[in-house]
């Protein structure tokens, strides 16, 4: 970590082909926040049909509410984290502003991040799933 | 006498410098720990496929209340898993890429391979966007045939 980060003062300078390329990332970044922003708009408009349909059979469907109403939120939390760091990479190289280029960067590590901790907290939720199968076969297997 | 207070380092253009090697080394360190997790995804999805392909089959068939795909079922069932994991195993190597690309260019000062490691992302979010498009597509359709 030390060793990528203390570099001489003298540093790295991006090529014309780099920023190019930095140019097309960043397009398919905004495609990609601006998809999962109408996904998002498709998702609630699904649930809303979905909550009319079932007020019409006298349930209420809270539930699916709520775990919307909460994967909405995460899902808007990393658009708007995507776009952010397409809006700002594409900012930075058009004015040549690298304050504004390494926050843009710095936008897209928060991205990963992002998925890296729900890739985590998936792995933890398939892992107890796992082991309740398993507590659950051994459990069946002893009557 | 403006000209005098000018700046000559004004005239360097963008620069990997700490800050931006920071969170490119931070973006690599994620990008390579979620493609590992996504390999690891593929590698139990096809075991679980593999074994458990005749129990798949019986719960289809269950759900569909007939029998979709005839003698064949437990076969095309595989193929299915093999295809969705290879598609999913070849998008995440090119977040993987990513990831090794530029973790070589930070440490050896090699634009060329950051250059091919920032490719490599493109194309990883070339193939999800279209992949989202795709899905987006197929949501919006079941929604308006279930509604109207």
């Amino acid at each position: 970590m030390d060793q990528l980060e203390e570099k001489s003062i003298f540093n790295l300078e991006l090529a014309e082909d780099t920023k190019t390329n930095l140019r097309g990332l960043t397009q398919w970044l905004n495609i990609s926040a601006i998809v999962g922003f109408i996904s998002l708009g498709v998702t609630i408009l699904s649930a809303i049909y979905t909550l009319i349909n079932a007020s019409k059979y006298g349930t209420t469907g809270t539930s699916s509410l709520f775990s919307t109403f909460i994967s909405g939120g995460i899902s808007l939390w990393i658009n708007l984290t995507l776009y952010n760091a397409a809006k700002s990479i594409n900012t930075g190289i058009a004015n040549e502003d690298q304050g504004v280029f390494g926050y843009g960067l710095s936008r897209l590590a928060t991205y990963f991040k992002i998925i890296g901790i729900i890739a985590i907290i998936l792995l933890i939720i398939f892992a107890l799933a796992l082991l309740i199968v398993a507590v659950a076969g051994v459990a069946g297997g002893f009557r | 006498m403006e000209q005098f207070g000018y700046d000559k380092l004004n005239d360097v253009g963008l620069q990997v410098d700490n800050e931006v090697r920071q969170q490119l080394n931070e973006s690599s360190k994620w990008a390579k720990f979620i493609s590992i997790t996504m390999f690891s995804f593929c590698g139990v999805m096809l075991l679980v496929g593999v074994v458990a392909s005749t129990a798949i089959t019986g719960v289809l068939k269950k759900v569909l209340g007939y029998d979709a795909f005839g003698y064949a079922d437990t076969g095309i069932i595989i193929g299915i898993i093999l295809i969705v994991v290879a598609i999913v195993a070849i998008v995440y190597y090119f977040l993987y890429n990513f990831s090794a690309k530029i973790k070589a260019a930070l440490v050896s000062e090699d634009n060329e391979k950051l250059n091919a490691g920032i490719s490599s992302l493109k194309i990883f979010f070339i193939i999800s966007a279209i992949g989202s498009i795709i899905t987006l597509l197929a949501s919006v359709y079941n929604l308006l045939k279930t509604q109207f």
